[in-house]
């Protein structure tokens, strides 16, 4: 192990983490405010989607990233209509909305391009350029070469996750979402608008899953493949999860998980051709792993007789 | 007061009936936009569908063959969803039964037909289960989220299975794939043109025994009561966490059991990409959800999606339209099916009804006075 891979290791790190961070914290507010909401994973899709297909269709990337927003909170309103407003099952319509978002995309590149695998915008996109440079970090010299030329959804993130976590714990509002969805009785009795709380944290989540959309499509790479999200959406579930609910604790995890990622990465490049295709597993494998860890000292309160559903 | 109830009665078939037609509706709607979209008369698409996969007998075996296996993890999903536990990993235990069996179909020799078969179903079903214990027993003992577990399972089966398959018991052809399956192990084709086998009736008995098990057994009352009310079903003394364990495990048997099907009657070996878009896992799971986990309507959409498989399928070589449109059909279908707009808001429409009732109520009585 020299230090230039180990370098590159972490700086693989802040890079595979910024959307994992991105879907977690935001999906941390809707989890807070009591919506377990498995169509981060579809919405983060359709963002990743939208932002290259009307980028690439109208030739500029600022309409790619407006439309990616759009998308995002209109697939979030529709989310909080059907499941806050008129009672359907919050599972069974995040499903619903995952399968859209794997073959909506898949069924408008077929109509309006032929294939139906991947949409290529780096005609309009240069990757290499959107990485910036950041004079401050250039004299320190570790920090610099993990830190600098990130893109600027990176750095917006590191501001939004304490942005978010200050709303969370600080404010009126962070107030209100823990109380909706710790008891939502008792936050109606006190006249908290409680369907108002959770369709704002739908809102947060939306502009999160839309920033590590298109973090994931247009920065990253400038290409759109078909299931380029990659259960990230439930990986970032089971982050929160992990870190029971509490933004600080899941972002940990998040960025644990991005380290298995980028780790995956790496060996890819170490190990031999025929098991590379194995090192897929190692993110996942993390995930369960970690949950057993979180999981195993709660385990003695669950066995006081009450078996306690999810 | 016999009136009464008759009326009652009427309301509450005509609510289920606009239950699921307006969803229809709404849902075809949407895939007739799409359709549009990718430059096709939608009413030539759905009609095409329907000739092909219902108007001729050789069609009709096709698509029950494209819906064994549907029914097979549909009525996997159905027990674990009546017991409001989200198994979402049926499509993981289908690729590891798939697996398992397509290494007994080759690896194990010089059995009779018969017992062969039998073998390999054992196998995928064995594999399936331990496949599904996993997350059963992290849900059961340790409260761990079950959704999340079982999709990260599933990711992990299509790797190793993929892994397997490529690396280690390929046949060194381009594409990666085990070695067929040796003839004793196959299962016989109804009609050697079409895709309906004899796991057809594989997946009625499994669909019998899933049927008899939650209605006329104490452990489907169990399962019915843990689904209604975790916290009381425990306190009176379920099982809870064991019960939840054998709903994994039986599910998870089920599905190992409609891979295995899949690879016996028709693809003779395992491929990686043999249960895709969506997969015949996720179909069971969405059938078993627009029927609300009853055995009867997950038969009947088990074979809506065959035939909307085959369909699809179809209209792809004939009409050039994508496969997936048809995917957008069914999720939108699922998205309208779950909101139950009339079963769940009927407090709205019946304050409609009776006030238009209480209206003529008033204007009779009204009458009457006028009379005497």
């Amino acid at each position: 192990m020299n230090i230039n891979l180990i370098l590159n290791l972490l700086k693989m790190t802040v890079e595979a983490s910024t959307p994992y961070l991105l879907i977690t914290i935001g999906g941390v507010f809707v989890a807070r405010a009591g919506v377990f909401n498995i169509s981060l994973e579809g919405c983060t899709e359709f963002a990743a989607f939208a932002g290259i297909l009307f980028g690439f269709l109208s030739g500029s990337i600022l309409v790619g990233v407006l439309s990616a927003f759009l998308v995002a909170i209109a697939l979030n309103i529709v989310f909080y209509l059907f499941t806050v407003k008129w009672n359907a099952d919050l599972t069974v319509i995040g499903c619903a909305v995952n399968l859209l978002a794997a073959c909506i995309p898949a069924c408008l590149l077929q109509a309006l391009f032929g294939t139906r695998s991947n949409l290529v915008a780096t005609s309009l996109i240069d990757p290499m350029k959107m990485k910036v440079d950041v004079p401050i970090l250039r004299s320190v010299p570790v920090l610099n070469s993990i830190f600098n030329h990130q893109t600027r959804i990176t750095y917006l993130t590191f501001a939004l996750v304490i942005f978010l976590i200050i709303l969370m714990y600080r404010t009126k509002f962070g107030i209100y979402v823990r109380v909706t969805g710790e008891n939502i009785g008792a936050a109606k009795s006190v006249g908290v608008k409680t369907n108002r709380i959770k369709l704002l944290c739908l809102l947060i989540s939306a502009v999160t899953c839309a920033l590590a959309g298109l973090n994931l499509s247009v920065e990253e790479l400038g290409i759109y493949t078909i299931n380029m999200t990659a259960n990230r959406g439930f990986i970032c579930l089971s982050a929160i999860n992990c870190g029971r609910k509490e933004p600080h604790r899941a972002c940990v995890y998040a960025v644990i998980f991005g380290f298995a990622r980028a780790l995956q990465t790496i060996l890819n490049n170490y190990v031999p051709v025929a098991i590379s295709s194995l090192i897929g597993i190692l993110p996942y494998v993390t995930i369960i792993v970690a949950l057993l860890i979180v999981e195993i000292p709660n385990a003695r309160k669950n066995h006081l007789r009450i078996f306690r559903g999810a | 007061m016999k009136g009464d109830t008759f009326r009652r009665k009427a309301v509450n078939i005509g609510i289920k009936f606009c239950d699921i037609v307006i969803p229809l509706i709404l849902a075809f709607g949407v895939g007739a936009i799409f359709s549009l979209i990718c430059g096709c008369n939608p009413f030539t698409l759905y009609g095409y569908i329907i000739k092909r996969s219902f108007l001729s007998v050789g069609g009709i075996l096709n698509t029950l063959g494209y819906a064994t296996p549907i029914i097979i993890t549909g009525m996997a999903t159905s027990l674990s969803l009546k017991a409001k536990v989200f198994n979402m990993g049926v499509e993981g235990q289908v690729f590891v039964g798939a697996f398992a069996a397509a290494l007994a179909g080759y690896m194990i020799t010089g059995l009779p037909t018969f017992l062969h078969v039998t073998l390999c179903l054992l196998t995928a079903a064995a594999a399936g289960a331990l496949y599904a214990a996993i997350p059963g027993v992290l849900k059961a003992r340790l409260n761990v989220n079950e959704v999340v577990t079982t999709i990260m399972l599933n990711s992990i089966a299509t790797i190793v299975t993929g892994f397997l398959t490529q690396s280690y018991l390929g046949t060194g052809d381009a594409y990666a794939h085990t070695e067929n399956i040796l003839q004793t192990a196959r299962l016989v084709k109804l009609d050697s043109k079409y895709r309906c086998t004899t796991a057809v009736f594989i997946a009625l008995i499994i669909w019998a025994f899933v049927f008899f098990l939650m209605k006329k057994t104490k452990f489907g009352y169990d399962i019915n009561c843990i689904g209604k009310q975790v916290e009381f079903s425990d306190a009176v003394g379920m099982r809870v966490s064991r019960k939840i364990i054998w709903i994994f495990v039986i599910g998870g048997s089920f599905g190992g059991i409609a891979g295995a099907t899949e690879i016996m009657g028709v693809n003779y070996n395992f491929v990686n990409t043999f249960s895709a878009n969506p997969g015949i896992g996720w179909d069971g799971f969405f059938a078993c959800i627009l029927a609300g986990s009853e055995p009867i309507g997950v038969l009947l959409y088990a074979i809506v999606f065959g035939a909307l498989r085959y369909g699809a399928l179809a209209a792809q070589t004939g009409l050039g339209v994508p496969l997936d449109l048809i995917n957008i059909v069914k999720s939108t279908l699922v998205l309208f099916m779950a909101l139950k707009l009339f079963a769940n808001h009927r407090s709205a429409f019946q304050d409609l009804l009776t006030r238009a009732r209480k209206k003529n109520k008033a204007a009779l009585t009204a009458e009457g006075e006028d009379v005497l």
